[in-house]
Protein backbone atom coordinates (compact mmCIF):
# COMPACT_ATOMS: atom_id res chain seq x y z
CA UNK A 1 0.00 0.00 0.00
CA UNK A 2 2.84 2.41 0.87
CA UNK A 3 6.31 2.34 -0.30
CA UNK A 4 9.40 4.57 0.24
CA UNK A 5 12.54 4.00 -1.63
CA UNK A 6 15.98 5.50 -1.43
CA UNK A 7 13.39 8.85 -0.41
CA UNK A 8 15.50 12.08 -0.17
CA UNK A 9 14.50 15.20 0.36
CA UNK A 10 16.46 17.99 1.10
CA UNK A 11 14.95 21.46 1.51
CA UNK A 12 16.56 24.74 0.38
CA UNK A 13 20.00 25.22 2.14
CA UNK A 14 20.87 21.88 2.24
CA UNK A 15 18.80 20.78 4.78
CA UNK A 16 18.25 17.42 4.94
CA UNK A 17 14.72 16.33 5.97
CA UNK A 18 14.75 12.88 4.76
CA UNK A 19 17.84 11.09 3.77
CA UNK A 20 17.58 7.22 2.06
CA UNK A 21 14.32 6.96 4.00
CA UNK A 22 12.91 2.95 2.41
CA UNK A 23 10.19 0.98 4.01
CA UNK A 24 6.76 -0.35 2.97
CA UNK A 25 3.83 -1.11 4.73
CA UNK A 26 1.35 -2.90 3.77
CA UNK A 27 -2.58 -2.64 2.67
CA UNK A 28 -4.64 -2.50 6.29
CA UNK A 29 -1.62 -2.09 8.65
CA UNK A 30 -1.76 0.24 11.84
CA UNK A 31 1.84 1.63 11.61
CA UNK A 32 3.59 4.50 14.34
CA UNK A 33 5.72 6.99 13.34
CA UNK A 34 7.75 8.39 15.80
CA UNK A 35 11.09 10.51 16.14
CA UNK A 36 12.64 13.33 17.85
CA UNK A 37 11.08 17.26 17.13
CA UNK A 38 12.56 18.05 13.44
CA UNK A 39 12.95 14.31 12.97
CA UNK A 40 11.04 14.62 9.37
CA UNK A 41 7.77 12.82 10.23
CA UNK A 42 5.98 15.70 9.03
CA UNK A 43 8.00 16.14 5.63
CA UNK A 44 7.61 12.08 4.95
CA UNK A 45 3.56 12.41 5.57
CA UNK A 46 3.64 15.64 2.49
CA UNK A 47 5.66 13.70 0.13
CA UNK A 48 3.24 10.46 0.97
CA UNK A 49 -0.23 12.63 1.08
CA UNK A 50 1.28 13.92 -2.09
CA UNK A 51 1.49 17.40 -0.91
CA UNK A 52 5.49 17.69 -1.95
CA UNK A 53 7.64 16.01 -4.32
CA UNK A 54 10.74 13.20 -3.41
CA UNK A 55 13.74 15.04 -4.47
CA UNK A 56 15.16 11.58 -5.53
CA UNK A 57 13.64 8.35 -4.60
CA UNK A 58 10.41 6.43 -5.33
CA UNK A 59 7.37 6.88 -3.28
CA UNK A 60 4.44 4.57 -4.12
CA UNK A 61 0.67 4.76 -2.17
CA UNK A 62 -1.95 2.94 -3.00
CA UNK A 63 -0.47 2.21 -7.00
CA UNK A 64 0.13 5.51 -7.83
CA UNK A 65 4.26 6.28 -8.04
CA UNK A 66 3.71 9.82 -6.73
CA UNK A 67 7.15 11.05 -9.29
CA UNK A 68 5.25 10.08 -11.97
CA UNK A 69 1.71 11.97 -10.52
CA UNK A 70 0.58 14.01 -13.05
CA UNK A 71 -0.29 17.83 -12.16
CA UNK A 72 -4.25 17.38 -13.37
CA UNK A 73 -4.22 13.53 -11.21
CA UNK A 74 -3.34 15.13 -7.77
CA UNK A 75 -6.31 16.49 -6.35
CA UNK A 76 -7.53 12.79 -7.15
CA UNK A 77 -4.87 10.72 -5.50
CA UNK A 78 -5.11 13.02 -2.33
CA UNK A 79 -9.05 12.45 -1.80
CA UNK A 80 -7.34 8.23 -1.20
CA UNK A 81 -5.15 9.66 1.67
CA UNK A 82 -6.98 10.94 4.96
CA UNK A 83 -5.07 13.34 6.21
CA UNK A 84 -5.42 14.64 10.15
CA UNK A 85 -2.50 17.86 9.91
CA UNK A 86 -0.51 18.79 13.17
CA UNK A 87 -1.92 22.18 12.41
CA UNK A 88 -5.36 21.11 11.72
CA UNK A 89 -5.92 23.19 8.81
CA UNK A 90 -9.53 23.47 9.55
CA UNK A 91 -11.57 26.20 7.97
CA UNK A 92 -12.57 29.06 10.10
CA UNK A 93 -15.32 30.15 8.26
CA UNK A 94 -17.28 26.73 8.58
CA UNK A 95 -18.54 25.15 11.16
CA UNK A 96 -17.51 21.69 12.76
CA UNK A 97 -20.05 19.82 10.52
CA UNK A 98 -19.12 21.64 7.43
CA UNK A 99 -15.76 21.22 7.95
CA UNK A 100 -15.84 17.19 8.86
CA UNK A 101 -18.11 17.19 5.54
CA UNK A 102 -15.82 18.70 3.11
CA UNK A 103 -14.48 15.36 1.73
CA UNK A 104 -17.67 14.06 1.16
CA UNK A 105 -18.45 17.47 -0.66
CA UNK A 106 -15.69 17.63 -2.55
CA UNK A 107 -16.70 13.84 -3.69
CA UNK A 108 -20.06 15.26 -4.98
CA UNK A 109 -21.83 13.00 -2.47
CA UNK A 110 -25.62 13.81 -2.00
CA UNK A 111 -26.94 16.23 0.55
CA UNK A 112 -28.98 13.27 2.55
CA UNK A 113 -25.34 11.24 2.76
CA UNK A 114 -23.30 13.94 3.57
CA UNK A 115 -25.79 14.79 7.06
CA UNK A 116 -26.00 11.79 7.55
CA UNK A 117 -22.35 10.34 7.78
CA UNK A 118 -21.11 13.68 9.45
CA UNK A 119 -23.49 13.19 12.15
CA UNK A 120 -22.20 9.82 12.50
CA UNK A 121 -19.39 11.03 12.84
CA UNK A 122 -19.15 14.08 15.10
CA UNK A 123 -20.59 11.64 17.51
CA UNK A 124 -18.05 8.82 17.52
CA UNK A 125 -16.28 11.73 18.26
CA UNK A 126 -17.86 12.71 20.95
CA UNK A 127 -18.61 16.28 19.33
CA UNK A 128 -21.86 16.53 18.28
CA UNK A 129 -22.80 19.38 20.74
CA UNK A 130 -20.47 21.55 18.69
CA UNK A 131 -22.09 20.81 15.06
CA UNK A 132 -22.75 23.97 14.41
CA UNK A 133 -19.64 25.80 16.12
CA UNK A 134 -16.93 27.23 14.45
CA UNK A 135 -13.19 26.56 14.84
CA UNK A 136 -12.68 29.12 16.45
CA UNK A 137 -14.44 28.45 19.57
CA UNK A 138 -13.07 25.22 19.80
CA UNK A 139 -10.98 23.97 22.51
CA UNK A 140 -7.76 22.22 21.12
CA UNK A 141 -8.57 19.10 21.64
CA UNK A 142 -11.94 19.61 20.15
CA UNK A 143 -10.37 20.88 17.23
CA UNK A 144 -8.05 18.24 16.86
CA UNK A 145 -10.84 16.06 16.80
CA UNK A 146 -12.59 18.01 13.81
CA UNK A 147 -9.56 17.57 11.70
CA UNK A 148 -9.87 13.59 12.60
CA UNK A 149 -13.15 12.97 12.03
CA UNK A 150 -12.18 15.47 8.17
CA UNK A 151 -9.96 12.70 7.69
CA UNK A 152 -12.17 9.49 8.00
CA UNK A 153 -15.46 10.68 6.45
CA UNK A 154 -14.56 9.58 3.12
CA UNK A 155 -13.30 6.32 4.04
CA UNK A 156 -9.53 6.43 2.67
CA UNK A 157 -7.45 4.32 1.61
CA UNK A 158 -4.95 5.10 3.29
CA UNK A 159 -5.37 7.59 7.01
CA UNK A 160 -1.99 9.56 8.08
CA UNK A 161 -2.37 11.49 11.11
CA UNK A 162 0.29 13.74 12.77
CA UNK A 163 0.46 14.06 16.46
CA UNK A 164 -3.43 13.42 16.53
CA UNK A 165 -3.14 13.27 20.09
CA UNK A 166 -1.18 15.88 20.76
CA UNK A 167 -3.81 18.34 22.65
CA UNK A 168 -6.11 15.21 24.20
CA UNK A 169 -5.93 14.02 27.62
CA UNK A 170 -5.17 10.10 27.98
CA UNK A 171 -8.41 9.35 27.84
CA UNK A 172 -9.66 10.80 24.63
CA UNK A 173 -6.68 9.59 23.23
CA UNK A 174 -7.80 5.93 23.87
CA UNK A 175 -10.95 7.49 22.50
CA UNK A 176 -9.68 8.55 19.33
CA UNK A 177 -7.38 5.40 18.96
CA UNK A 178 -10.58 3.18 18.71
CA UNK A 179 -11.43 5.57 16.09
CA UNK A 180 -8.99 4.82 14.31
CA UNK A 181 -9.17 1.25 15.21
CA UNK A 182 -12.48 0.83 13.74
CA UNK A 183 -11.77 2.24 10.62
CA UNK A 184 -8.50 0.13 10.21
CA UNK A 185 -10.86 -2.83 10.95
CA UNK A 186 -12.48 -1.81 7.72
CA UNK A 187 -9.49 -2.31 5.71
CA UNK A 188 -8.04 1.28 6.10
CA UNK A 189 -4.58 1.67 6.72
CA UNK A 190 -3.50 3.66 9.13
CA UNK A 191 -0.14 5.65 9.80
CA UNK A 192 0.06 7.77 12.79
CA UNK A 193 3.28 9.96 13.86
CA UNK A 194 3.29 10.38 18.12
CA UNK A 195 5.65 11.59 20.42
CA UNK A 196 3.46 9.76 22.69
CA UNK A 197 5.62 6.49 23.90
CA UNK A 198 3.17 5.37 26.47
CA UNK A 199 0.28 5.32 23.38
CA UNK A 200 3.26 3.32 21.01
CA UNK A 201 3.25 1.24 23.82
CA UNK A 202 -0.17 0.20 24.63
CA UNK A 203 -1.35 -0.21 21.52
CA UNK A 204 1.11 -3.03 20.39
CA UNK A 205 1.46 -1.92 16.78
CA UNK A 206 4.55 -1.82 14.40
CA UNK A 207 6.75 1.60 14.76
CA UNK A 208 8.57 3.30 11.91
CA UNK A 209 11.24 5.53 13.39
CA UNK A 210 13.38 8.78 12.43
CA UNK A 211 15.95 10.18 13.66
CA UNK A 212 17.36 13.49 12.02
CA UNK A 213 16.09 11.89 8.50
CA UNK A 214 17.34 8.54 8.40
CA UNK A 215 15.18 5.55 8.89
CA UNK A 216 16.30 3.95 12.40
CA UNK A 217 16.12 0.57 13.54
CA UNK A 218 12.62 -0.61 13.67
CA UNK A 219 12.73 -3.14 16.68
CA UNK A 220 14.32 -0.35 19.09
CA UNK A 221 11.19 1.68 19.33
CA UNK B 1 -24.41 23.45 -13.75
CA UNK B 2 -26.68 23.34 -10.48
CA UNK B 3 -23.67 22.27 -8.44
CA UNK B 4 -21.61 24.88 -9.61
CA UNK B 5 -24.03 27.74 -8.67
CA UNK B 6 -24.56 25.94 -5.45
CA UNK B 7 -20.78 26.09 -4.82
CA UNK B 8 -21.11 29.68 -5.73
CA UNK B 9 -23.65 30.97 -3.48
CA UNK B 10 -21.91 29.17 -0.47
CA UNK B 11 -18.96 30.61 -1.80
CA UNK B 12 -20.38 33.92 -1.67
CA UNK B 13 -22.26 33.74 1.24
CA UNK B 14 -19.26 32.59 3.58
CA UNK B 15 -17.45 35.09 1.96
CA UNK B 16 -19.73 37.75 1.92
CA UNK B 17 -18.91 39.23 5.60
CA UNK B 18 -14.96 39.69 5.14
CA UNK B 19 -15.47 40.93 1.76
CA UNK B 20 -18.00 42.98 1.88
CA UNK B 21 -16.23 46.70 1.82
CA UNK B 22 -14.38 45.38 -1.36
CA UNK B 23 -17.22 44.03 -3.12
CA UNK B 24 -19.32 46.94 -1.99
CA UNK B 25 -16.47 49.31 -3.77
CA UNK B 26 -15.90 47.21 -6.50
CA UNK B 27 -19.51 47.24 -7.49
CA UNK B 28 -19.18 51.10 -7.44
CA UNK B 29 -16.45 51.74 -9.44
CA UNK B 30 -17.69 49.01 -11.58
CA UNK B 31 -21.09 50.52 -11.87
CA UNK B 32 -19.63 54.02 -12.52
CA UNK B 33 -17.24 52.87 -15.05
CA UNK B 34 -20.24 50.67 -16.75
CA UNK B 35 -22.45 54.15 -16.92
CA UNK B 36 -19.97 56.04 -17.99
CA UNK B 37 -19.41 54.30 -20.83
CA UNK B 38 -23.01 52.90 -21.62
CA UNK B 39 -23.93 56.85 -21.77
CA UNK B 40 -21.37 57.58 -23.88
CA UNK B 41 -21.95 54.65 -26.22
CA UNK B 42 -25.83 55.16 -26.28
CA UNK B 43 -25.21 59.31 -26.73
CA UNK B 44 -23.48 58.31 -29.73
CA UNK B 45 -25.90 55.92 -31.35
CA UNK B 46 -28.83 58.79 -30.46
CA UNK B 47 -26.76 60.77 -32.47
CA UNK B 48 -26.71 58.97 -35.35
CA UNK B 49 -30.28 58.43 -34.75
CA UNK B 50 -30.90 62.15 -34.88
CA UNK B 51 -29.17 62.99 -37.90
CA UNK B 52 -30.70 60.24 -40.04
CA UNK B 53 -34.10 61.23 -39.22
CA UNK B 54 -32.64 64.99 -39.96
CA UNK B 55 -30.78 64.41 -42.87
CA UNK B 56 -33.43 62.33 -44.57
CA UNK B 57 -32.36 62.03 -47.96
CA UNK B 58 -29.47 63.86 -49.26
CA UNK B 59 -30.28 66.93 -52.16
CA UNK B 60 -27.50 67.52 -54.84
CA UNK B 61 -28.43 70.63 -56.54
CA UNK B 62 -26.96 70.69 -60.67
CA UNK B 63 -26.89 74.17 -61.59
CA UNK B 64 -26.82 74.43 -65.18
CA UNK B 65 -24.25 77.14 -67.39
CA UNK B 66 -26.14 79.98 -68.61
CA UNK B 67 -28.62 79.79 -71.51
CA UNK B 68 -28.80 75.97 -72.44
CA UNK B 69 -30.97 74.56 -75.46
CA UNK B 70 -33.62 72.37 -74.38
CA UNK B 71 -31.81 69.43 -76.07
CA UNK B 72 -28.75 69.84 -73.65
CA UNK B 73 -30.83 70.00 -70.23
CA UNK B 74 -32.43 66.59 -71.86
CA UNK B 75 -29.49 64.83 -71.94
CA UNK B 76 -28.69 65.77 -68.69
CA UNK B 77 -31.74 64.67 -67.43
CA UNK B 78 -31.49 61.80 -69.00
CA UNK B 79 -28.11 61.28 -67.92
CA UNK B 80 -28.84 61.96 -64.01
CA UNK B 81 -31.94 59.66 -64.30
CA UNK B 82 -29.23 56.62 -65.03
CA UNK B 83 -27.23 57.45 -62.07
CA UNK B 84 -27.64 54.24 -59.30
CA UNK B 85 -29.40 55.54 -55.79
CA UNK B 86 -31.20 58.42 -57.59
CA UNK B 87 -34.49 58.70 -56.54
CA UNK B 88 -36.04 61.56 -57.90
CA UNK B 89 -34.90 64.45 -60.17
CA UNK B 90 -36.75 68.09 -60.59
CA UNK B 91 -36.21 70.54 -62.59
CA UNK B 92 -36.06 74.49 -61.37
CA UNK B 93 -36.45 77.19 -63.73
CA UNK B 94 -35.37 80.24 -63.15
CA UNK B 95 -38.95 81.91 -61.91
CA UNK B 96 -39.18 78.73 -59.50
CA UNK B 97 -35.38 79.74 -58.21
CA UNK B 98 -36.60 83.17 -57.32
CA UNK B 99 -40.26 82.00 -56.30
CA UNK B 100 -38.64 79.77 -53.58
CA UNK B 101 -35.79 82.43 -52.59
CA UNK B 102 -38.24 84.84 -52.21
CA UNK B 103 -40.79 82.68 -50.14
CA UNK B 104 -37.45 81.82 -47.51
CA UNK B 105 -36.87 85.29 -47.30
CA UNK B 106 -39.77 87.52 -46.77
CA UNK B 107 -37.55 89.91 -45.35
CA UNK B 108 -36.37 91.13 -48.46
CA UNK B 109 -37.97 93.50 -50.46
CA UNK B 110 -39.69 93.42 -53.81
CA UNK B 111 -37.35 96.16 -55.25
CA UNK B 112 -34.06 93.47 -53.94
CA UNK B 113 -35.44 90.42 -55.77
CA UNK B 114 -36.21 91.85 -58.90
CA UNK B 115 -32.80 93.55 -58.87
CA UNK B 116 -30.94 89.46 -58.45
CA UNK B 117 -33.43 88.76 -61.45
CA UNK B 118 -32.34 91.21 -63.80
CA UNK B 119 -28.44 89.86 -62.82
CA UNK B 120 -29.42 86.75 -63.27
CA UNK B 121 -28.57 85.18 -59.89
CA UNK B 122 -30.93 82.77 -59.63
CA UNK B 123 -29.49 79.83 -62.59
CA UNK B 124 -31.49 76.98 -63.95
CA UNK B 125 -30.94 73.86 -61.61
CA UNK B 126 -31.93 70.16 -61.28
CA UNK B 127 -32.75 69.09 -57.63
CA UNK B 128 -31.24 65.54 -57.61
CA UNK B 129 -32.38 63.35 -54.35
CA UNK B 130 -30.69 60.78 -53.48
CA UNK B 131 -31.21 57.53 -51.58
CA UNK B 132 -30.37 57.20 -47.74
CA UNK B 133 -28.94 59.70 -45.87
CA UNK B 134 -25.27 60.85 -44.77
CA UNK B 135 -24.29 58.56 -41.82
CA UNK B 136 -20.72 57.26 -42.58
CA UNK B 137 -17.80 58.51 -45.05
CA UNK B 138 -18.41 55.26 -47.49
CA UNK B 139 -21.70 57.24 -48.37
CA UNK B 140 -20.08 60.34 -48.15
CA UNK B 141 -17.30 59.61 -51.00
CA UNK B 142 -19.81 57.91 -53.03
CA UNK B 143 -22.01 61.37 -52.68
CA UNK B 144 -18.27 62.94 -54.23
CA UNK B 145 -17.85 60.77 -56.97
CA UNK B 146 -21.30 60.88 -58.20
CA UNK B 147 -21.17 65.27 -58.17
CA UNK B 148 -17.47 64.84 -59.85
CA UNK B 149 -18.98 62.71 -62.95
CA UNK B 150 -22.44 65.19 -62.93
CA UNK B 151 -19.80 67.62 -63.11
CA UNK B 152 -18.05 66.64 -66.09
CA UNK B 153 -21.23 67.04 -67.99
CA UNK B 154 -21.26 69.60 -70.86
CA UNK B 155 -24.08 72.24 -70.13
CA UNK B 156 -23.14 71.97 -66.34
CA UNK B 157 -22.35 74.87 -64.28
CA UNK B 158 -21.62 73.86 -60.95
CA UNK B 159 -22.38 70.65 -58.62
CA UNK B 160 -23.34 71.21 -54.73
CA UNK B 161 -23.91 68.89 -52.20
CA UNK B 162 -23.87 71.21 -49.50
CA UNK B 163 -19.85 70.60 -49.87
CA UNK B 164 -19.00 72.25 -46.49
CA UNK B 165 -21.26 71.57 -43.78
CA UNK B 166 -21.59 67.52 -45.26
CA UNK B 167 -18.07 67.84 -44.44
CA UNK B 168 -17.57 68.94 -41.56
CA UNK B 169 -20.57 66.79 -40.22
CA UNK B 170 -18.96 63.46 -41.58
CA UNK B 171 -15.40 65.02 -40.12
CA UNK B 172 -17.19 65.25 -36.62
CA UNK B 173 -18.65 62.29 -37.05
CA UNK B 174 -15.14 60.92 -37.34
CA UNK B 175 -13.73 62.08 -34.42
CA UNK B 176 -17.03 61.20 -32.29
CA UNK B 177 -16.60 57.98 -33.08
CA UNK B 178 -12.94 57.53 -32.85
CA UNK B 179 -13.06 59.27 -29.29
CA UNK B 180 -16.25 57.26 -28.43
CA UNK B 181 -13.94 54.27 -29.59
CA UNK B 182 -11.05 55.32 -27.45
CA UNK B 183 -12.95 56.14 -24.31
CA UNK B 184 -14.97 53.09 -24.05
CA UNK B 185 -11.67 51.21 -24.55
CA UNK B 186 -10.19 52.90 -21.74
CA UNK B 187 -13.01 52.33 -19.62
CA UNK B 188 -13.40 48.35 -20.62
CA UNK B 189 -9.30 48.16 -19.85
CA UNK B 190 -10.52 49.93 -16.63
CA UNK B 191 -13.11 47.34 -15.69
CA UNK B 192 -10.92 44.63 -16.46
CA UNK B 193 -8.20 46.25 -13.81
CA UNK B 194 -11.21 46.66 -11.50
CA UNK B 195 -12.54 43.30 -11.59
CA UNK B 196 -8.98 41.52 -11.13
CA UNK B 197 -8.15 43.24 -8.58
CA UNK B 198 -10.91 42.13 -6.73
CA UNK B 199 -10.16 38.54 -7.34
CA UNK B 200 -6.87 38.91 -6.65
CA UNK B 201 -7.82 40.33 -3.50
CA UNK B 202 -10.37 37.79 -2.47
CA UNK B 203 -7.97 35.20 -3.67
CA UNK B 204 -4.92 36.62 -1.67
CA UNK B 205 -7.49 36.98 1.67
CA UNK B 206 -8.57 33.43 0.82
CA UNK B 207 -4.92 31.86 0.24
CA UNK B 208 -5.09 29.66 3.45
CA UNK B 209 -8.43 28.28 2.56
CA UNK B 210 -7.60 27.42 -0.81
CA UNK B 211 -4.57 25.92 0.33
CA UNK B 212 -6.73 23.99 2.03
CA UNK B 213 -9.26 22.46 -0.12
CA UNK B 214 -6.00 21.57 -2.51
CA UNK B 215 -4.91 19.53 0.35
CA UNK B 216 -8.09 17.97 0.91
CA UNK B 217 -8.25 16.74 -2.94
CA UNK B 218 -10.09 19.56 -4.48
CA UNK B 219 -9.66 20.43 -8.04
CA UNK B 220 -8.13 23.35 -9.28
CA UNK B 221 -11.14 24.14 -11.63
CA UNK B 222 -13.60 24.00 -8.93
CA UNK B 223 -11.31 26.17 -6.42
CA UNK B 224 -11.47 29.00 -9.22
CA UNK B 225 -14.62 28.39 -10.19
CA UNK B 226 -16.27 30.66 -7.83
CA UNK B 227 -13.70 33.48 -8.06
CA UNK B 228 -14.35 33.31 -12.13
CA UNK B 229 -18.24 33.37 -11.49
CA UNK B 230 -17.84 36.15 -9.16
CA UNK B 231 -15.72 38.77 -11.75
CA UNK B 232 -18.90 37.47 -14.18
CA UNK B 233 -21.64 37.86 -11.54
CA UNK B 234 -20.07 41.93 -10.51
CA UNK B 235 -19.43 42.78 -14.48
CA UNK B 236 -23.15 41.59 -14.66
CA UNK B 237 -24.73 43.43 -11.69
CA UNK B 238 -22.68 46.90 -12.44
CA UNK B 239 -23.83 46.58 -16.56
CA UNK B 240 -27.24 45.91 -15.41
CA UNK B 241 -27.80 48.59 -12.61
CA UNK B 242 -25.42 51.11 -15.26
CA UNK B 243 -28.45 50.15 -17.64
CA UNK B 244 -30.79 50.65 -16.20
CA UNK B 245 -29.98 54.27 -14.99
CA UNK B 246 -28.74 55.09 -18.11
CA UNK B 247 -32.69 54.41 -19.06
CA UNK B 248 -33.72 56.80 -16.54
CA UNK B 249 -31.84 59.26 -17.62
CA UNK B 250 -32.48 59.04 -21.04
CA UNK B 251 -35.91 58.86 -20.42
CA UNK B 252 -35.79 62.15 -18.53
CA UNK B 253 -34.08 63.63 -21.61
CA UNK B 254 -36.67 62.15 -24.00
CA UNK B 255 -39.46 63.77 -21.83
CA UNK B 256 -37.66 67.26 -21.93
CA UNK B 257 -37.42 66.44 -25.64
CA UNK B 258 -40.85 65.78 -25.67
CA UNK B 259 -42.23 69.10 -24.05
CA UNK B 260 -40.10 71.33 -26.30
CA UNK B 261 -42.01 72.19 -29.64
CA UNK B 262 -38.84 71.61 -32.01
CA UNK B 263 -37.54 68.53 -30.81
CA UNK B 264 -40.65 66.89 -29.50
CA UNK B 265 -40.27 64.24 -32.92
CA UNK B 266 -36.99 62.92 -31.29
CA UNK B 267 -37.98 62.02 -27.80
CA UNK B 268 -38.90 58.62 -29.59
CA UNK B 269 -35.85 58.09 -30.60
CA UNK B 270 -34.05 58.94 -28.13
CA UNK B 271 -35.78 57.61 -25.17
CA UNK B 272 -34.89 53.30 -25.67
CA UNK B 273 -31.59 51.82 -26.44
CA UNK B 274 -32.02 48.89 -29.08
CA UNK B 275 -32.50 45.07 -28.17
CA UNK B 276 -28.76 44.90 -30.47
CA UNK B 277 -27.46 47.60 -27.74
CA UNK B 278 -28.70 45.86 -24.69
CA UNK B 279 -27.48 42.03 -25.33
CA UNK B 280 -23.87 43.46 -27.27
CA UNK B 281 -23.39 45.65 -23.95
CA UNK B 282 -24.28 42.12 -22.03
CA UNK B 283 -22.01 40.20 -23.74
CA UNK B 284 -19.17 42.66 -23.38
CA UNK B 285 -19.42 42.85 -19.91
CA UNK B 286 -19.76 39.03 -19.72
CA UNK B 287 -16.67 39.13 -21.56
CA UNK B 288 -14.95 41.62 -19.28
CA UNK B 289 -15.96 39.86 -15.95
CA UNK B 290 -15.28 36.43 -17.01
CA UNK B 291 -11.50 37.20 -19.01
CA UNK B 292 -10.01 39.38 -16.16
CA UNK B 293 -11.30 37.08 -13.47
CA UNK B 294 -10.45 33.72 -15.12
CA UNK B 295 -6.85 34.86 -15.76
CA UNK B 296 -6.52 36.60 -12.18
CA UNK B 297 -8.08 33.33 -10.87
CA UNK B 298 -5.97 30.73 -13.36
CA UNK B 299 -2.23 32.33 -11.96
CA UNK B 300 -3.10 31.92 -7.87
CA UNK B 301 -3.73 28.26 -7.38
CA UNK B 302 -1.39 25.87 -8.97
CA UNK B 303 -2.41 22.87 -6.85
CA UNK B 304 1.08 22.94 -5.32
CA UNK B 305 0.54 25.75 -2.71
CA UNK B 306 2.60 24.07 0.51
CA UNK B 307 4.89 22.46 -1.89
CA UNK B 308 5.84 25.53 -3.60
CA UNK B 309 5.68 27.44 -0.52
CA UNK B 310 7.96 24.83 1.22
CA UNK B 311 10.90 24.61 -1.69
CA UNK B 312 11.50 28.29 -2.47
N1 LIG C 1 9.82 24.07 4.21
C1 LIG C 1 10.99 23.78 4.79
N2 LIG C 1 12.09 24.45 4.46
C2 LIG C 1 13.27 24.17 5.04
N3 LIG C 1 13.42 23.26 5.96
C3 LIG C 1 12.34 22.54 6.35
C4 LIG C 1 11.07 22.78 5.78
N4 LIG C 1 10.18 21.93 6.37
C5 LIG C 1 10.88 21.22 7.26
N5 LIG C 1 12.17 21.58 7.24
C6 LIG C 1 13.23 21.00 8.07
O1 LIG C 1 13.21 19.61 7.87
C7 LIG C 1 13.42 18.94 9.12
C8 LIG C 1 12.26 17.99 9.39
O2 LIG C 1 11.09 18.76 9.66
P1 LIG C 1 9.70 18.08 9.98
O3 LIG C 1 8.69 19.13 10.04
O4 LIG C 1 9.50 16.99 9.02
O5 LIG C 1 9.96 17.49 11.42
P2 LIG C 1 8.96 16.68 12.37
O6 LIG C 1 9.57 15.35 12.59
O7 LIG C 1 7.61 16.73 11.83
O8 LIG C 1 9.06 17.51 13.72
P3 LIG C 1 7.91 17.78 14.81
O9 LIG C 1 7.84 16.56 15.65
O10 LIG C 1 8.42 18.94 15.58
O11 LIG C 1 6.67 18.07 14.09
C9 LIG C 1 13.59 20.02 10.16
O12 LIG C 1 14.96 20.22 10.38
C10 LIG C 1 12.98 21.22 9.54
O13 LIG C 1 13.60 22.39 9.98
MG1 LIG D 1 5.87 17.55 12.43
Amino acid sequence: MISFSHVYKTFRGEVHALRDVSFTIPKGDFVFLTGHSGAGKTTLFNLLAGFDRATSGHVMVANYNLADLRDDMVPYFRRKVGVVFQDFKLLNNRTVQENIALPLEIAGASSIMIHEKSNQMLSSLGIADKANNYPDELSGGEKQRVAIGRALIAQPDVIIADEPTGNLDPHLSREVMNVFLKFNALGTTVFIATHDQNLVKDMQKRVVRLSKGELADEASA
Amino acid sequence: MKQVLKRYIDFSLRSWGSEMTLRLSTVIILIFTFSVTIFLAQSAFNFKRVMNRWGDNTKITVYLAEGQNEDTRQKIENYLKRIQDVESIKFISQDEAIAQFSKSNSLFTNDFIDDLKEQEVFPESFEVTLNGSIQDTVYLNRIKQVSDKINDQIGVEEVSYGQGWIEKYSAFLRLMNSLVAIIVTLFIAASLLIISNLIRVMVHNQRDEIEILELIGETKSNIRMPFIIEGVVFSVIAYTIGLLMNMVLFNWIANEFAQSTILSHLAGIVAHPELGFISTGLFLSITVGLLSSYFTARSVNTGWALATRSNK
